[in-house]
């Protein structure tokens, strides 16, 4: 048994045949003049249309085919009857064909010719015409004839006003605006009618296939709503009057969900903005009418969007400030939200989405309205509904996130988010994930948007905004975090922090304050990346108090608690057991107070060498970290101008105490060397020290230390080093540094060399010598003016 | 040959980022090779510098952790050019201890940073630049930092060197140049 | 003219919610799950008949009950010989394939019993679709009846 809807294709080939054949001879037969069986093949051609064996597609393609066919007979038949007399009785005529089907598409093509050549008949026939349309009961069959008498009637649809009420019949034959809006909303709610009634057809576990099918069709039921939007004669009145309560009056009571979608979404779509912001009440009152199964959300969304962006376009006049658009769509959306408790939680939040972007657009200047937005979505979840956390992956989380991006992102100044008062809360209720991803993108906007924050108390909201990110919260995951991550998300942190802006110093000092204490809670992995900025704002503060002094009598308490402020910050970090990076700290700390000359300064400074020095001798163990912490420890000893005596001969004692306590023999003597530099031109009191008997102590010391160095090559190194360090001191003009010394060091280096086993250590020793003696050479040759002589130097 | 100069960043610690302007100059594609004198101070400053040329030589700062050396000789076309942060040469800046660096690295030019000061001088046919900082780091030697960083054009045996300084908000560019001996 | 020609009966206006009301004629019958039972001479394949309507002459709404072939081929008997509509045939019932010494299995291949399964599908649906078959009690028996008493004594169901 072969049923016959297992080959479509087939069918469809086979009715385009007939349609073909039949057409070609209709069209010779009204070449020849023989209407009658012109008329006769056009009605076999039509009756192809009558088959219900194919898909909403290939019917599509037949019809197209067909109505191309029909046009010829409608130019036939317009240019055979331009008097007119004869159309009436074929209009007649027409009406005797056999089937239905085919009877009306004729009956459709006629009228059309008897309306053109005779206007006076177009009021009747159009009624006529729509209403005899009803014969044809068939969904998709309807649906096509339908589209047809649409597509016939475009430029025919009078468009001109209504005349004066008479009662003569004869009046108006020719027909107004309001026969055309009846002609159309009937064909409109008749289509309707149709293509609700398609998912009946057939069997139901075909419904997914049906429902597609019938979304193929939409377009043609929405072409009615288009022909409304082109008439001229539709203003706003007759819009609100006729147009919507009529195309209303179908979409909510035909209680599907597909249909529904459909016009609502082809209403907001179709007409103009102007009308919209007249029939909000209306429409709005609509949408919380429709089946539960809607996505009123979308609805409602798409039109919010439509007149913000309406509402915000350069050459239009903006909302007319009679219209509430604001008030009217947030009582709008409570009530559907309250009459659909099934509505998805993520889509009544996409819906105070669309509120805040309409604020935004429509009334920029009323923040208030985005935090009453926010307030209503805050009591919705967690005062109604209870909620307490809401997963940041969930779609609710996700919309959530839209709502709060959404200010940040149109303001780009986080002191304005500040304002809201609900914003924080409503980010309260996001998981650590959702808190962590949204205090990110609020410190990115600060610093992408350069936006300043000028006081204490903004300090403290745009730290507690991003919480999340400065200390543990008791939802995160238990996990240790990935270091990387956690290092770029402090970074933005601490970058922050330069953004922190107070208008006078005291301020500045305020902030600094509040800072600390939410920075302090974050706990070792988090102190070490933000408090060390906090110790430079301070320090710049302390330069700012300074250079500003004569403003201000009390600056020198103000910087020696600013030193306090600074010195218990790096404490803060010691106890977290960090020890390179506050030695490092409280070093700069010892330069900025020698430089800033507050009374006590030279205490200070001391205290803070002193600090560095213990956690030098207390905290760092590894060798190299040793040499250069001491390097760097002896560099700023050096670098300072203004310890008095009692306080750098300690200071300097220490340094050289510690260089040659080094563990290794090459650090000793390099850290010994370096050590000499300190005795040479360190400044005390404003005065160089210039104490030549301890430069030369360390010099010779350095050469005993690198003599003990077991490694040729290394010992070599540092010989040479030493040469280099005894020239720089002959050339200062040192006393105890001579030529013979410079000269010893020469021959040694020179003997020593001829041991060296050839490879890059001698290459490199050799080349360092090199131009070492190439040095020598150029000022023996050129001394300089107020330079020593190099007599008795032996190259 | 374009070789970018630049160094003590020290962001977060000291500076937010790179001033807008500069970050405007720095493209990435026309620069071949950078050297930075250090405090960069996180991953991320050395990632940046990534984004702008593929070969990036660094030497430790004095608030670097330990990856970098702390000193290194770059060989560009016919020059020798040895980098430093500086912090480690006492006393800091000082052109005799400069000259004791170039002459233990052979190097035709030497770079170094840490003064957050824009310098550059020849001495005994050796050419010393420091590119200062290039966000204008606090520095507590020096109230008035301004931020500047160093192009050099090197062709053959001569480099020319472009000082980029942000002054009033306007970059100012000074043209240095020097030639090696032969 | 033109006024005879559109001159038209008037029909009555139909309301909203009839315009957009579900069918008052439903009616889907499946003929679903073929399961092949016994051994032997005692195979046989029989099939679940699943109805759903809203007619009001079935006084059951939904329904499902087991049929084998020849209790289709009863069913057409009976409404053959009572009624005076014009039955519907039944799939063929295959004779070659229960021929002996096949190399497949005959009538309980898998493609042959879903191509037969088809067959009775249309064929319920077309019977049951009839407004007089509607009225016969043996198409009541077999499609809500678990078990089909073929000595009943045939009538006409009336539609309270």
């Amino acid at each position: 048994m072969v049923s016959p809807n297992e080959e479509p294709e087939k069918l469809l080939d086979e009715a385009m045949a007939v349609v073909r054949s039949q057409s070609f001879q209709m069209k010779r037969c009204l070449d020849n003049g023989r209407l009658m069986d012109g008329l006769k093949h056009a009605s076999n051609m039509l009756g192809e249309l009558r088959t219900s064996l194919l898909s909403p597609k290939m019917y599509y393609e037949l019809y197209m085919l067909i109505s191309d066919e029909l046009r010829h007979l409608e130019t036939h038949l317009l240019e055979e009857f331009q008097t007119g007399h004869k159309v009436a009785d074929l209009y007649e005529l027409v009406q005797y064909a056999g089937n239905i089907v085919p009877r009306l598409y004729l009956l459709i093509t006629v009228g059309l010719v008897y309306i053109k050549s005779n206007e006076n008949c177009k009021r009747n026939i159009l009624k006529d015409l729509v209403e005899m349309c009803r014969g044809v009961q068939h969904p998709l069959r309807g649906l096509f004839l339908r589209n047809y008498l649409l597509q016939c009637t475009r430029h025919i649809l009078p468009d001109v006003e209504d005349p004066p009420p008479s009662n003569n019949p004869n009046d108006n034959e020719q027909g107004s605006i309001s026969d055309s809006l009846e002609f159309i909303l009937l064909n409109f709610a008749e289509m309707n009618k149709l293509w609700v009634r398609m998912q009946h057809q057939g069997h139901s576990r075909e419904k997914e296939k049906r429902e597609k099918e019938r979304q193929e069709l939409r377009i043609l039921v929405g072409t009615n709503l288009v022909r409304l939007s082109q008439l001229e004669m539709v203003d706003v009145e007759r819009y609100k009057k006729m147009v919507l309560p009529g195309l209303l009056e179908q979409a909510v009571s035909c209680r599907d969900a597909l249909s529904q979608e459909y016009l609502m979404e082809c209403i907001i779509q179709v007409f103009p903005d102007e009308f919209h912001l007249q029939t909000l009440g209306p429409f709005l009152q609509a949408c919380a009418e429709l089946h539960e199964d809607v996505n009123v959300k979308s609805i409602i969304s798409s039109l919010i969007d439509r007149l913000a962006a309406f509402g915000n376009k350069e050459d239009s006049d903006g909302i007319p400030s009679e219209i509430k658009l604001f008030e009217i769509f947030s009582q709008h959306i409570s009530t559907v939200i309250k009459s659909r408790p099934d509505m998805p939680l993520e889509d009544m939040v996409s819906l105070q989405v669309s509120l805040v972007n309409l604020a935004q657009q429509c009334y920029s200047n009323r923040l208030d309205l985005v935090d009453t937005v926010l307030a209503n979505t805050l009591h919705i979840l967690a005062d109604n509904l209870k909620i307490t956390k809401i997963h940041s992956g969930s779609p609710l989380g996700k919309e959530l996130a839209r709502l709060l991006r959404l200010p940040t992102g149109n303001y780009n100044d986080l002191l304005v988010i500040l304002q809201l008062q609900h914003f924080l809360p409503l980010l309260q209720l996001l998981d650590y994930q959702g808190r962590s991803t949204m205090g990110t993108f609020l410190l990115n906007n600060v610093l992408e948007n350069g936006t300043r924050i000028p006081t204490p108390e903004q300090v403290d909201g745009v730290l507690g905004l991003c919480a999340s990110l400065v200390r543990d919260a008791d939802d995160q995951p238990l996990s240790q975090p990935d270091p990387d991550d956690l290092a770029e998300e402090q970074l933005l942190l601490a970058r922050l922090l330069h953004q922190f802006e107070g208008a006078t110093n005291d301020l500045q000092y305020l902030i600094l304050q509040v800072a600390r204490k939410h920075l302090e809670t974050g706990g070792p992995k988090r102190v070490i990346h933000t408090l060390p900025t906090l110790v430079f704002l301070a320090y710049k503060l302390a330069h700012a108090y300074f250079n500003n002094k004569d403003q201000d009598e009390k600056w020198g308490k103000k910087v020696h608690k600013i030193f306090q402020f600074c010195h218990a910050t790096i404490a803060a970090l010691v106890k977290a057991e960090y020890s390179e990076l506050p030695l490092r700290l409280y070093l700069q700390g010892a330069l900025a107070a020698d430089v800033i000359t507050f009374p006590g300064h030279d205490t200070v400074a001391y205290e803070f060498m002193s600090q560095a020095f213990s956690l030098y001798e207390d905290e760092i163990s590894d060798s190299k970290a040793q040499l250069s912490a001491l390097t760097l420890i002896v560099a700023t000893v050096q670098q300072t101008r203004n310890f008095t005596e009692e306080n750098h001969q300690p200071l300097r004692t220490n340094c050289a105490l510690a260089a040659s306590k080094l563990l290794k023999k090459p650090d000793q003597a390099r850290a010994v060397t370096t050590c000499a530099h300190l005795f040479w031109s360190a400044t005390i009191n404003g005065q160089e020290l210039r104490d030549e008997k301890r430069v030369v102590e360390c010099l010779k010391k350095a050469v005993r230390i690198s003599q003990q160095c077991m490694d040729a090559s290394v010992q070599l190194h540092l010989f040479v080093q030493l040469l280099n360090h005894y020239t720089y001191f002959y050339e200062k003009q040192t006393p105890g540094v001579t030529i013979s010394m410079i000269n010893q060091l020469i021959s040694k280096v020179k003997e020593d060399l001829t041991q060296l086993e050839s490879g890059e250590d001698l290459d490199q020793v050799t080349s360092h010598l090199n131009t070492t003696l190439a040095h020598l050479a150029l000022r023996k040759e050129q001394p300089l003016p107020d330079g020593p002589s190099y007599e008795g130097l032996v190259l | 040959m374009l070789v970018l100069v630049l160094g003590d960043m020290h962001i977060p610690y000291r500076e937010s980022s790179l001033p807008v302007k500069f970050k405007k100059l720095l493209v990435p594609g026309r620069i071949q090779h950078i050297l930075c004198t250090g405090n960069l101070c996180t991953r991320d400053g050395f990632d940046y510098l990534k984004t702008l040329a593929a070969d990036v030589h660094v030497v430790r700062g004095d608030f670097d952790e330990s990856q970098y050396p702390e000193q290194k000789v770059v060989r560009v076309g016919q020059f020798r050019i040895g980098l430093c942060h500086g912090h480690q040469l006492v006393p800091w800046g000082d052109p005799a201890a400069l000259a004791l660096l170039a002459r233990q690295l052979d190097a035709d030019i030497l770079i170094t940073g840490h003064s957050h000061k824009f310098q550059a001088f020849e001495a005994e046919a050796k050419f010393f630049i420091n590119p200062g900082s290039v966000t204008g780091a606090y520095s507590a030697l020096d109230s008035a930092v301004v931020p500047s960083f160093v192009l050099m054009d090197i062709q053959s045996s001569t480099v020319a060197t472009y000082v980029y300084q942000l002054i009033d908000d306007d970059v100012k560019v000074e043209r240095i140049e020097y030639k090696k001996s032969v | 003219m033109g006024d005879d020609a559109t001159r038209r009966l008037n029909s009555k206006k139909q309301t909203l919610d009839d315009a957009y009301a579900a069918p008052a004629n439903f009616l889907e019958i499946d003929v679903i799950n073929p399961i092949t039972h016994g051994i032997g001479n005692k195979r046989y394949t029989d099939y679940e008949v699943r109805m759903r309507t809203n007619l009001p002459v079935f006084k059951v709404k939904e329904s499902s009950v087991r049929r084998r072939y020849s209790d289709f081929e009863w069913l057409r008997n009976e409404l053959e010989r009572d009624s005076k509509i014009v039955v519907p045939p039944l799939p063929g019932k295959a004779l070659k394939k229960q021929l002996p010494f096949r190399s497949d299995d005959g009538i309980y291949e898998d493609e042959f019993i879903e191509d037969r399964r088809k067959g009775l599908e249309v064929f319920i649906n077309k019977v049951a679709g009839h407004p007089l078959a509607q009225n016969e009690k043996c198409l009541h028996m077999f499609i809500q009846e678990q078990v089909i008493d073929r000595n009943y004594v045939p009538g006409k169901i009336r539609n309270t």
